[in-house]
Order: structure tokens, then C-alpha cells, then sequence
């Protein structure tokens, strides 16, 4: 249950593509005081934090632009990477669906490329703001962010002499309750067009 | 020294009259000259008023300009444990990424057989070589920093950056290698060959000897006995005190009896720290010579070039051109790129090795014996 963004220095999980552009806090959800379905809270956001995030308002959702918070000045000047394709850690919700207003299934593991969404539900820990549901709790779309992908060392090297024998994919999680772990995502920062495109 | 005090005392008291300074001034004029002319007699009168210096203002009064001091500083690192694996792999080159190719005659020629009168010498035959083959990859990993980052950092929390990133090389390399011994199809290959291979014993004396007499058996790819000798032991971080008897007793540590220790001196220990193993079921290896034996354990090829690890700096791709200070003003000198002012870091290695999905890493499984290290 991950009451904070993840801390990490190692929230970086590829060297690029960097596309930084700058946004206000009121402009990223969700991210502190009662930003959540309900109004509850998401953790803070405060400089050496790296939450991936919706931007632009709710009512546009799913078709918001996604992206990872690079740098944090103020709640005025926050720059934020939109580039596609950029490899970002952050923690994942395993939670699939929501029925009458709270989480009904969950994944058992969390699979490579499986999609990413930025969810605002409840259910989700003040940390969390991912999970692999397209919809939250209350029935709205949730904005793609991204798939999730291969962190640098979970690969099977043991070929080339590596330390894996075996690939640290998929990773387990639980089909009966939801289970936050910290993976990579590869973002796709692509205004929502590939959930709308799927969806329809 | 005391006319020159008396004429100071005089010379301000002069100074505070014309100012028109109040009577509580020229009392503490008498404390501090009398105070000081005290000192300097060395005659202590006991009186409070010249024998004390009262302090009226302390740091804690300025909270600005004292009280925001604070001392950082970085504390010394923790120095790292090395795997010095150099005696015990061959190092090979290859001249690019390509896989290489090298050729072991293993065998010799048939024995000679009896002819009788008149008769002719049966054909002889001659093994093919063994083939093995190995290439070399790129181990690599780069940082990014802002170039805030670099100018903010007061303690030099970076500025050994480069040297830790080529002990991560070094590292990573040691690493590499002590799977050479450890990983499971190697060591499944070796137990798969019984006795004359691996035991599941821990390091004694008798064992290092089992390991030795083993060795003194190899054989060709014909049966025919080749020169094994044991040479190196490699261990577990919690064995150095038990290798460090068995090398140092004159006779047999485990035992009650006075038998001779004979393996005392005869192998070199390198302390694998990479050896993973939970006491007290430690494994260890047994290696031969390979300059002295042709018995080659393990390769460690690199790309002709590239001998070690070279750090790189992504070069800035943006100029300083003039500043806004005048001409010949010279430009702060530390730029990241001209996008992001990020300025990026990469240490670099290739290295590689023979890989086998039967023998491991294993170049020549003559040259090796195993150790769980599990059996009593």
C-alpha cells in the first residue's frame, strides 16, 4: 500500500526520449488534496517526486494527454516529460474492473505490454494512481498512460553470460485483491488516441 | 605595556566624554582597561567587576547571520572487496563482435601394436579437435544529471561519479566471472559427472586431497593420462579462516591423530565475494594451472582495443558564443546539452565468454571440481 510516489532514483528505466513541456499542479490529476472519486487523497506533490499523470481537465477523459513529472518547482512551474515511448517506473494497481463503485476483479500477474491507465478511483492508494483498468470506479473512461514494459535488469541474460536465467516476467501479483507494485511503463503520451482507438 | 593600556583608557574616555556618552559607559571603560591591566599584572584583585568579561550577546541571538550556519560534509565510503579472478581464466581477443573460433587437439595418436614377420602395420587414426567458440558484447550503462545538479552539489557527492563507475565495471566483470563456477548448468555438468568431478563435501583437508587425486586421474579424450595438477581453490567469503588452517597446520586439523597435513602450500585460495552460500553449507572450486597444465577452466575474451573500460560524456551540443558581459569575459564552463542542459555520463565494457548449454562456461571441464559444500 504505497502511501507516497515512488521514491526511487532509479525511476528512470530507459535514457529517453526527453519532451519536456510545463504545466500548473491544478492542470495534473490526480495528485493531492481530494483528487480522488470521492474526494480522497493522493499523496503530495513535491520536488524529487516522478508520478506518471493526466493532464488538462476531467472532462475530456480518456483523450487527456499522459505524462511523467520531471522536475517540480512550485505548484506553477512543473516541467513534465511527454515524449512517447519513454520507460518510467511508477507503482501499478493490479485491479482490472470496477463494479457498483468499487474494485471487482484483479489480475493475477501483471504481464509485458499489458495497458496502463491513469486511474482517480478510491480504491487506489494516496501513491497509486495507475492501474490496468480502463474505466474507474464510477464509470469513466481513464486515460491511457502507457504499457507496461521491461526494467533494465529483468530481462533472461544467462545466454550471454548474464545473471538471469530466467525473465523476471510476468510478475506476480493476485487475482483475489489488489497488489501495487513498482514496474516499468512505457508511455505513450499520444493524447488518449490509442485507448479511443481501441475502445471504438 | 600597561603605560601604553593606561594611555588607551585615557585616549577613549576622551572619545566617549566628547560624544556625550552616558555615566554606565565610562564604568564599563574602567572594567575592560582594569580587566586588561589585571591580566596583564597577573595580580587577580577578586572583584567581580574587573575579573570577569561579561558576554551580553551569543550566537543565538543571531539567527541570520550565525544561526543558519550548518557544517555538511561526506563521510568516507565503504571500500569495496575484489575478486582478483585472473589467475584462473585464460584471457583470449577477438578482433570484432563476431563470434571466434579456437581448436584443442585432445587426444593423441593410437598405441602401437605388434607385427609379426612379413606383416604389415595397421592403419592408425587421429581425433578431430575440439571446437569451441565465443564472442564477445557491450556491457554498458550511462547517467544522466541535470546540470543543476552538478553546480548544487557543495559536498562533491559526484565528484567521484567516474571513479564508481569504473569500479561498477570492474565489478560487473567480477561478477560475470564468478558465474563461470556457480551457475547451475556448470555445476550440473560437474555433479552430473560423479566423483572424479564434484562432491558435496565441505573444504577439508581431505576433500582438497579427494580433489587433487582427482585431478591426478584426467585422462584425454582417449583415456589416456594428461598432466592435471590442482592448483587454485576458490571459496566462499566464510571459509578464509578454514583455508587459512588447512594451509597453515602441519598436520591434519581435523583429525586427533598426527597424520601429516599433505595439501598444506600445495593451491593458491582466492576468496570468491561474489560466492553465494549460507554457512554452514559454503561451496568451493577447485581449479588446475592453465599455463602450466594446457587445461583451460575458463575464457575471458575481450575485443582487440578495448582492453578495459573507458568512461564517455555525451559532448554538448551547444556552444557558448558571447556572453552579456563584455568581450573576453569568459563563460561559466559547465553546459549540458542545449535542449534539457542535461549533461550525460557512460561507462563502457565488452567482454564475453564460452557458453554452453551442457558444460556452462566450462571451456575444458578437465580443469574443474565442484563443491556443494552441503555434506558434513
Amino acid at each position: 500500500m504505497p502511501d507516497i510516489y515512488y521514491a526511487g532514483t532509479d525511476w528512470q528505466c530507459s535514457s529517453g526520449p526527453i519532451i519536456t513541456r510545463r504545466y500548473a499542479l491544478t492542470d495534473l490529476w490526480p495528485t493531492g488534496l481530494a483528487s480522488e472519486i470521492g474526494g480522497g487523497n493522493k499523496d503530495v506533490l513535491a520536488a524529487g517526486d516522478h508520478p506518471v499523470v493526466a493532464i488538462g481537465t476531467k472532462a475530456d477523459r480518456p483523450n487527456n494527454l499522459t505524462g511523467v513529472v520531471v522536475t517540480y518547482l512550485n505548484a506553477f512551474l512543473i516541467e513534465v516529460n511527454m515524449a512517447s515511448k519513454v520507460v518510467v517506473k511508477d507503482y501499478v494497481s493490479n485491479i482490472l474492473t470496477y463494479a457498483q463503485g468499487v474494485a471487482a476483479t484483479w489480475a493475477a500477474t501483471f504481464t509485458i505490454a499489458k495497458p496502463v491507465y491513469v486511474d482517480d478511483s478510491a480504491d487506489l492508494p494516496a501513491g497509486c494512481r495507475l492501474s490496468l483498468s480502463p474505466l474507474n470506479s464510477a464509470g469513466s473512461g481513464n486515460p491511457l498512460a502507457g504499457y507496461l514494459h521491461y526494467d533494465q535488469d529483468e530481462y533472461r541474460n544467462i545466454d550471454i553470460g548474464g545473471p538471469n536465467a530466467t525473465s523476471d516476467w510476468p510478475v506476480t501479483a493476485d487475482n483475489s485483491e489488489a497488489v501495487e507494485t513498482a514496474l516499468c511503463i512505457m508511455l505513450v503520451n499520444d493524447s488518449g488516441q490509442a485507448w479511443a482507438t481501441i475502445a471504438r | 605595556m600597561r603605560q601604553i593600556i593606561l594611555l588607551l583608557k585615557g585616549y577613549r574616555g576622551a572619545q566617549l566624554r566628547r560624544l556625550g556618552a552616558p555615566e554606565v559607559k565610562f564604568q564599563e571603560l574602567d572594567s575592560f582597561y582594569g580587566w586588561v591591566d589585571t591580566q596583564l599584572t597577573g595580580v587577580k584583585t577578586g572583584t567581580l567587576a574587573v575579573g570577569h568579561m561579561a558576554e551580553v550577546m551569543t550566537s543565538a541571538d543571531f539567527q541570520y547571520a550565525l544561526g543558519e550556519f550548518l557544517q555538511r560534509r561526506m563521510e568516507p565510503a565503504y571500500k569495496r572487496k575484489r575478486f582478483n579472478f585472473e589467475p584462473i581464466v585464460k584471457m583470449d581477443t577477438a578482433p570484432n563482435y563476431s563470434a571466434v573460433t579456437r581448436y584443442q587437439d585432445r587426444a593423441g595418436v593410437d598405441d602401437l601394436e605388434y607385427v609379426g614377420e612379413k606383416g604389415e602395420a595397421s592403419p592408425g587414426s587421429r581425433d578431430d579437435a575440439i571446437k569451441k567458440q565465443w564472442q564477445v558484447y557491450k556491457w554498458q550503462k550511462q547517467y544522466e544529471f541535470s546540470m543543476e545538479a552538478l553546480v548544487n552539489d557543495d559536498l562533491a557527492y559526484f565528484s567521484d561519479q567516474a571513479r564508481l563507475m569504473a569500479e561498477a565495471a570492474r565489478r560487473t566483470l567480477e561478477k560475470y566471472v564468478s558465474r563461470f563456477m556457480w551457475n547451475a548448468t556448470t555445476t550440473g555438468r560437474l555433479t552430473a559427472l560423479l566423483a572424479m568431478y564434484s562432491t558435496t563435501g565441505r573444504l577439508t583437508t581431505a576433500r582438497i586431497s579427494a580433489a587433487r587425486m582427482a585431478f591426478n586421474q584426467r585422462v584425454d579424450a582417449r583415456g589416456e593420462p594428461i598432466l592435471a595438477s590442482l592448483k587454485y581453490i576458490v571459496h566462499h567469503s566464510g571459509l578464509v579462516d578454514t583455508v587459512a588452517t588447512i594451509q597453515n597446520s602441519t598436520l591434519v586439523p581435523e583429525l586427533a591423530t598426527n597424520a601429516v597435513n599433505v595439501v598444506r602450500g600445495t593451491f593458491t585460495p582466492i576468496e570468491d565475494p561474489f560466492c553465494a552460500g549460507t554457512a554452514p553449507n559454503l561451496p568451493w572450486f577447485a581449479l588446475t594451472d592453465y599455463a602450466a597444465d594446457n587445461i583451460v577452466p575458463f575464457i575471458l575474451g575481450r575485443r582487440a582495443g578495448m582492453p578495459g573500460a573507458v568512461i564517455a560524456r555525451k559532448t554538448p551540443n551547444m556552444e557558448i558564443v558571447g556572453t552579456m558581459l563584455g568581450a573576453g569575459t569568459p563563460a561559466p564552463p559547465l553546459w549540458g546539452d542545449f535542449e534539457t542542459g542535461n549533461i550525460v555520463l557512460k561507462v563502457m565494457d565488452e567482454w564475453g565468454t564460452f557458453i554452453s548449454g551442457t558444460d556452462g562456461n566450462m571451456y575444458d571441464v578437465n580443469g574443474c571440481y565442484y563443491s556443494s559444500g552441503t555434506a558434513p
